[in-house]
């Protein structure tokens, strides 16, 4: 029925309004055998009329183990890429200043033929609400400014023991409570494809400096979207992991029971490997799972040894809900689009309908609120953050909140504390419980019948940086289609999948497809050949293309 | 729970972390004491029976266990006390709001957390109690549910030790009084020592009397507990079977329990080193009281003239002659024989 609507000569063909195409972008040709057999399967060969995205993170670890290309070579090459476009996008909030040296102990080890992790020399960004030691961790917020903890999560603590380099820490809307990253209280991050535009948030700063290829891949943070809405926004790959795969510890306590670590990577397999990295069980977090982890990178296909029906027997949903009034028409027709494609790729695609979809939005902002009312208390100007002087006790935890939290977070404190409230409990909080319960119920039905469930990412492309700030509601609005996700604890993956008009080449339009608990195997694998398959150009931002050369 | 105490010197704050990672158990009681002595007693026996589990030593002044009494004389309030001080408290805090309500300034009692002033001997206000809305309490999320298996509840059921109301009950069907058996079950040590001493066979109540008598008195001046002694319940077993059988006096065994209290052994070594058999042949202890009387004519002719007090007199010496071995009831009647053939 979806495949009917659409012109079949459009069927590999996303929808944009100005193509632009890259200068043929530089590629290796593989000179080495490379010691794992999942980069031998990947050695891509450059296409001819279009360039699915590659791996980064396998070429960088290509040319270093073949010695074509430094560590330093590596890092010099972004971090030029981030001085030039930085002042613009404005995604970092802190930059280290010891990323060349941390390249130098990589080559030097390079040199010494020592093993070298599958991250060695991959710059990463890492959102500011991520614990890291020696670098501030701020939130987004004031009340955090100059706070360094003494510990690093433990996602950017496997980071580190993998190889990678956390290249800075990255801009967001305050403790994550925003949609566009405007709610940060220290700057206002561009989107690379129209500087007048939001990256989306509230990991706007890890999208944009993946997308304007200032690190090559980054960390989010994913309560109600926050990954993959910006993903969708920058033409980026975002992966919320199942809730649980990914230790929490280290992470800014926003709504614990929603919250996730996720990945930005300009491709599929980038995330992949970062996922890789960071999954797995941690004594630190009571709520991160036992269940082992797969090799998340062995389900990437090389796309010349694909077959021509590769997805074949695979079963689609497109959740009804997610097409209806209030998504724009080209989104709908982008999701239509990439349906085809999916059909072509040997899938059957049915609709299927999630009846209480619309009810996910209010319960999650009462949960979410509620949370992070109770979460927030501990910023008692004591323990960490910024103090104002006081006469007593009480006005040193007043005064220090009124001035250190922003408008957003306050209305959230304000909102969560009322839901909590007694009289007001079972009308809120509790309901929202029970909605919770009744999403869960009705994704598990669907996943029984389907292997992926797919919707747009977020109802709109990019929207103008102001256009929203003053309209809390159609921000939440926004959320549609992520939050539901949170309430159900699953994985989630977004991939650009065409372009709407806008901006000076279009705005890009994410895919976001929803998989079973603990099954992101399935949701790479098939986001992978996606990815590979799509005849679209490049979802690279005319910001940084003709620099681009990797 | 109340990881760490937090304590406010100026604007500095320091924070004791020493309960951090502890497992703590809350218990919340009905309201089903009317009076300071029995919320008193329901704390001890909880002391007991966390003692009795093994589960904490229940020390209150190093704050193992802690106490929160809810007072309330028809609207709430609250105070927190010591060990001792429970009662006094309690009762101090039902006479004030008693007061407070007949002087017409029921207004004055209020939901708060009142102090226990032991120099003072009054509860004063620490900090007012905040409303129940205040609280907002909803399910955290940071702790997964545990999901506890009705079979791991049996298994731990199963596995419990006889408690301190079952011990009781056990000990007043072997006839033991009220103040017996609420002595011997009150210390979970001494119970045990207790117990394993009836094991032995030995009879209850006098098994019962030498641990509240002499024992007690003795760990009470040594300031011992009852594993520090010397004696072990089999020991204490024999001396009462010794003494039952005859084989020694009341006497000597007393002599003996405190050489097994302060410096062990065995009652068997001891009676043998010691050559503590008591004599219960009557023609020796006939023999020793021909040797006293013919020793002491002049008090014999006193008797017989009509002295007769001066009977404990020669029993007196019979005995040190015997070196207090000689069987006393067959002493006595034998020289009462004697001094009384004229």
């Amino acid at each position: 029925m979806l495949s009917s609507v659409q012109n079949p000569r459009l069927l590999l063909q996303c929808r944009w309004p100005h193509p632009h195409f890259l200068p043929k972008t530089l590629h290796f040709h593989t000179t080495k055998a490379l010691h794992s057999s999942q980069t031998q399967t990947l050695s891509s060969s450059p296409s001819v009329s279009t360039s699915p995205p590659t791996s980064q993170i396998l070429t960088i670890r290509k040319s270093l183990l073949s010695r074509q290309k430094s560590a330093v070579d590596f890092a010099e090459d972004y971090l030029n890429r981030l001085r030039r476009t930085e002042p613009q996008i404005k995604s970092f909030l802190y930059i280290s200043d010891t990323v060349l040296r941390e390249a130098e102990e990589i080559d030097r080890k390079i040199q010494r033929n020592e093993e070298v992790g599958p991250l060695a020399g991959v710059l990463v960004g890492v959102k500011d609400n991520i614990c890291t030691a020696h670098m501030p961790s701020t939130a987004g917020s004031k009340i955090l400014e100059n706070y360094r903890p003494p510990f690093d999560a433990t996602a950017v603590r496997k980071l580190k023991g993998n190889g990678a380099i956390i290249v800075g820490k990255t801009n967001l809307d305050e403790f994550g409570m925003g949609s566009t990253t405007e709610g940060s209280a220290y700057q206002v991050t561009a989107n690379p494809w129209d500087l007048s535009r939001v990256p989306g948030g509230s990991s706007g700063g890890s999208a944009a400096a993946v997308s304007a290829r200032q690190c090559v891949v980054s960390l989010g943070s994913d309560t109600g979207g926050s990954v993959r809405q910006p993903a969708s926004f920058c033409a980026v790959v975002g992966l919320k992991p199942t809730y649980g795969r990914v230790s929490r510890y280290g992470l800014v306590a926003y709504a614990s029971s929603l919250d996730v670590i996720g990945c930005f990577g300009s491709s599929v397999v980038d995330a992949g490997i970062l996922l890789n990295a960071i999954s797995g069980h941690d004594r630190l977090d009571a709520t991160s799972s036992k269940r082992e982890v797969p090799d998340f990178t062995s389900q990437f296909i090389a796309k010349e040894i694909l077959e021509p029906k590769p997805l074949k027997g695979l079963r689609i949903g497109v959740i009804r809900e997610t097409l209806d009034d209030g998504v724009d028409s080209e989104v709908i027709s982008s999701i239509h689009t990439a349906a085809s494609h999916l059909e072509e790729l040997g899938c059957s695609v049915t609709e299927v309908s999630l009846p209480s979809f619309s009810l996910g939005l209010p319960a999650y902002y009462i949960l979410a609120s509620s949370e992070s009312s109770s979460n927030l208390s501990r910023y008692d100007a004591i323990r960490y953050g910024n103090q104002v002087v006081a006469d007593e006790l009480n006005s040193l935890y007043g005064d220090s909140r009124t001035k250190g939290f922003g408008s957003e977070v306050k209305m959230r404190i304000l909102t969560g504390t009322y839901a909590l409230s007694a009289g007001y409990y079972d009308a809120y909080y509790k309901r929202a419980q029970q909605v919770r319960a009744l999403v869960q119920k009705s994704f598990k039905a669907a996943l029984d019948e389907n292997d992926i469930l797919i919707s747009p990412a977020a109802p709109s492309a990019a929207y103008k940086i102001g256009e929203k700030k003053n309209d809390p509601l159609a921000m939440y609005a926004g959320d549609i289609m992520t939050v539901n996700v949170n309430l159900a604890g699953l994985p989630a993956l977004v991939l650009p999948c065409g372009f709407v008009e806008g901006g000076s080449v279009g705005l890009p339009v994410g895919l976001q497809m929803i998989g079973a608990a603990f099954d992101e195997e399935k949701l790479l694998k098939v986001g992978h050949i996606f990815e590979q398959t799509l005849q679209c150009g490049s979802f690279v931002p005319p910001l940084v293309a003709d620099g681009f050369a990797l | 729970m109340n990881i760490a105490g937090l304590e406010f010197v100026g604007f500095n704050v320091q924070v004791d972390l020493n309960r951090a990672g502890v497992p703590l158990l809350e218990i919340v009681s009905e309201p089903d004491m009317r009076t300071g002595i029995e919320a008193a007693e329901y704390a001890a026996e909880i002391q007991r029976v966390v003692r009795y589990l093994g589960v904490s030593n229940g020390n209150m002044q190093e704050g193992s266990l802690r106490c929160d009494v809810n007072v309330s004389v028809r609207p709430l309030g609250q105070l927190e006390f010591g060990t001792k001080a429970i009662n006094r408290a309690i009762d101090f805090e039902i006479s004030r709001q008693a007061l407070l309500h007949s002087q017409g300034l029921k207004d004055q009692i209020v939901q708060e957390t009142r102090l226990w002033e032991e120099g003072a001997q009054k509860t004063v206000t620490m900090r007012k109690k905040e409303g129940l809305s205040d609280y907002r309490y909803f399910p955290e999320p940071d702790l997964p549910e545990v999901i506890i298996a009705k079979e791991y509840v049996d298994n731990i059921r199963d596995s419990l030790p006889e408690l301190p109301e079952m011990k009781r009950r056990r000990y007043e069907k072997l006839g033991l009084s009220m103040q017996d058996l609420l002595f011997l079950a009150n210390d979970v040590d001494v119970a045990d020592f207790f117990d394993a001493t009836i094991a032995k066979g030995a009879d209850v109540k006098l098994a019962a009397n030498w641990i509240m008598g002499d024992i007690a008195a003795y760990m009470k001046n040594e300031k011992l507990s009852i594993n520090e002694i010397k004696l072990t319940p089999p020991e204490l077993a024999e001396l009462i079977a010794s003494i039952k059988s005859g084989t020694i006096s009341g006497k000597i065994g007393k002599e003996i329990l405190f050489e097994l209290l302060a410096k062990g052994g065995t009652v068997k070594g001891l009676i043998e080193e010691k050559d503590l058999v008591q004599i219960t042949d009557p023609v020796e202890i006939e023999k020793m009281v021909d040797k006293v009387l013919a020793e002491n004519p002049k008090q014999l002719e006193q008797y017989r003239g009509g002295k007769t007090k001066l009977q404990g007199f020669f029993a007196g010496q019979v005995m040190k002659a015997s070196k207090g071995k000689a069987n006393p009831g067959l002493l006595n009647k034998i020289l009462l024989e004697k001094l009384n053939r004229s």
